[in-house]
């Protein structure tokens, strides 16, 4: 286990967003905003570990919305979703996104996705290696699950073989670390005015990517190629030896994604070949997941999920920390009841050191229009590690969010 | 007999997810329906048997046993009444693993929508074990619509 707190972004199966979403864009056919906002208080029970870090609370207060206009004969579709968070600690994590603005137009069998917008590949839940187009909102939390928008012009297509996409992103987004003042950073803060670009032209080199996708019986499989600007910086360390210099260097990669689907059982592959910065790495995700639903019918359904998780990048030349030689293992538990109550356990450890990375989530609604989450993130590694900076890093959060 | 396919949205992660959907028996978000209750109404998910022919509040109906053919169905069997007249559900009892009537799905407010073409607006689930029930309300059903294939892709979820 590496420098990141990629933590696990278990996926929480509600079946009632896709029935929600279903019977809302056959209805829509006007403008609707839908705004929301959560206030979120942060606890590190223990004291920091370096100069300049805050002690114990970090409060804050985020707002977004989901905007939408779909034009009567559905074919097209604005998307607009703002983000702003406040925090009264960190002035890194006092931030602003446009997380979506983007207009889609679908014609017979073709469609055109362009402006900001979030896209995900992928099938594993502790860690997407083929999930490349976005950059990581990574102060907002340290689990890979906040994505910054990203400009793009998608062209997407409809065969009889699968679909095709073509892709090319024009403006590359930095990605965002905590401040000076935030917890879960190393002892040296990241410079982020002093950004490096190893290609000519910098956040405008511009990137290309290409994916096809395509069900065969119970098989989703996804291949893909990128090349461009790699979205995890280098981190070097000034002349000075005071800041961190995030080095944004070329990559190309392809890559594959394979679920099976069978029973209750999902099989996941997620498998990268890479070449950035000199170095030649695979990077790659396999594992399942296990439902038992409907126990002793009770409605209470449990999942268990073990992934195991292989890098073989060189750090000295590709240092974009992440998971080694780690096994991945989950639980969720899935009430099914009016208020979508949901528990969620995950812990990432690596078999070489015993380092263990882990969270547990509960959210539920609350009412029909908010919702309540409470997350502990609990870590322990040893001193040799590069987790051991974040040892004085584990925190409880909660959150409640108001829709309006 | 297969179970359907399906896949999720998850809007907050822009993912699109295929799930099991080896989940028939469970309760819909807390509801009295259950998942096997809400998926499409395909005639090869039972096998049937005709019973009688009976006058159902003062409607002509047929009374026909619907024996689930997958193997993790809630029901050991259902019990449902057609409308004769319009072919169209008006009640189906519904009896649990250990063979007990415990939910009744009750169909009214059919609209005509041109020549036989009939949709029910309200439908009422009852549990008697728990005494609860779920309303399902429709404001309208629009036919006609042009409508592509390649909006029922999975991928097409992202697209909604």
């Amino acid at each position: 286990m590496k420098m990141n707190l990629n933590l696990l972004h278990l996926v929480s199966c509600k079946a009632i967003v896709l029935f929600a979403i279903i019977i809302s864009s056959a209805m829509a056919n006007d403008l609707s905003f839908t705004p929301n906002v959560t206030t979120e208080f942060r606890y590190f029970p223990e004291s920091p570990a370096y100069d300049g870090q805050f002690e114990y609370f970090q409060p804050s207060i985020y707002f977004g919305g989901e905007g939408r206009w779909v034009s009567k004969d559905r074919k097209k579709r604005v998307r607009f979703e703002p983000f702003l968070r406040l925090d009264l600690q960190d002035d890194e994590r006092t931030h602003f996104d446009i997380r979506e603005l983007s207009y889609l137009q679908r014609f017979n069998d073709f469609d055109l996705l362009i402006g900001n917008a979030q896209i995900f590949w992928g099938v594993a839940e502790s860690r997407n290696v083929v999930d490349v187009i976005n950059q990581f909102d990574e102060v907002e939390n340290s689990d890979e699950t906040d994505k910054l928008g990203q400009p793009l012009i998608r062209f997407g297509k409809y065969t009889d073989v699968g679909r095709f996409e073509i892709y090319y992103l024009p403006y590359f987004r930095e990605r965002t670390f905590p401040g000076k003042d935030g917890r879960q950073r190393g002892p040296i803060t990241v410079d982020l005015n002093n950004a490096d670009y190893k290609q000519g032209r910098g956040k405008w080199a511009g990137d290309f990517a290409l994916r096809y996708q395509h069900q065969i019986g119970q098989f989703d499989i996804g291949i893909h190629v990128f090349t461009g600007t790699a979205r995890a910086p280098f981190l070097e360390l000034n002349e000075e030896g005071t800041r961190l210099l995030p080095i944004y260097q070329k990559l190309t990669q392809s890559g594959l994604d394979i679920q099976w689907t069978w029973d209750a059982w999902l099989l996941k592959l997620e498998f990268v070949i890479a070449d950035q910065s000199d170095d030649n790495f695979v990077s790659s995700a396999l594992g399942f997941e296990y439902t038992f639903f409907d126990i002793s019918d009770s409605g209470l359904d449990l999942g268990i999920l073990v992934e195991c998780l292989y890098d073989n990048r060189d750090e000295t030349k590709t240092a974009s920390t992440l998971f080694e030689n780690d096994i991945f293992v989950g639980t969720r538990l899935s009430w099914n009841n009016f208020y979508e109550s949901e528990l969620l356990f995950g812990a990432i450890i690596d078999w070489e050191t015993g380092s263990i990375f882990s969270s547990i989530e509960y959210e539920r609604r609350i009412g029909e229009n908010m919702k309540f989450e409470v997350e502990a993130q609990y870590l322990t590694a040893n001193d040799t590690e590069p987790l051991a900076q974040f040892e004085h890093d584990s925190n409880l959060t909660l959150r409640l969010t108001r829709y309006f | 007999m297969d179970s359907d396919d399906q896949w999720l949205y998850l809007p907050e992660l822009a993912r699109v997810k295929r799930i099991s959907s080896s989940n028939k028996s469970g309760p819909f978000v807390g509801s009295e329906f259950a998942f096997e209750d809400l998926t499409a109404a395909e005639l090869g998910k039972y096998s049937y048997e005709w019973l009688e022919e009976i006058t159902l509040d003062g409607l002509k109906v047929d009374k026909i046993k619907q024996i689930p053919l997958y193997k993790r169905s809630g029901y050991t069997y259902l019990i449902a009444y057609i409308d004769k007249d319009i072919n169209q559900f008006r009640k189906v009892e519904f009896f649990n693993r250990g063979g007990a009537h415990f939910k009744t799905l009750t169909i009214s407010e059919f609209e005509n929508y041109g020549g036989t073409i009939y949709r029910p607006m309200l439908q009422q689930m009852d549990n008697h074990l728990t005494g609860k029930s779920t309303t399902l309300l429709v404001e309208v059903y629009k036919f006609g619509l042009e409508l592509n294939e390649n909006e029922f892709k999975s991928s097409a979820l992202s697209q909604l």
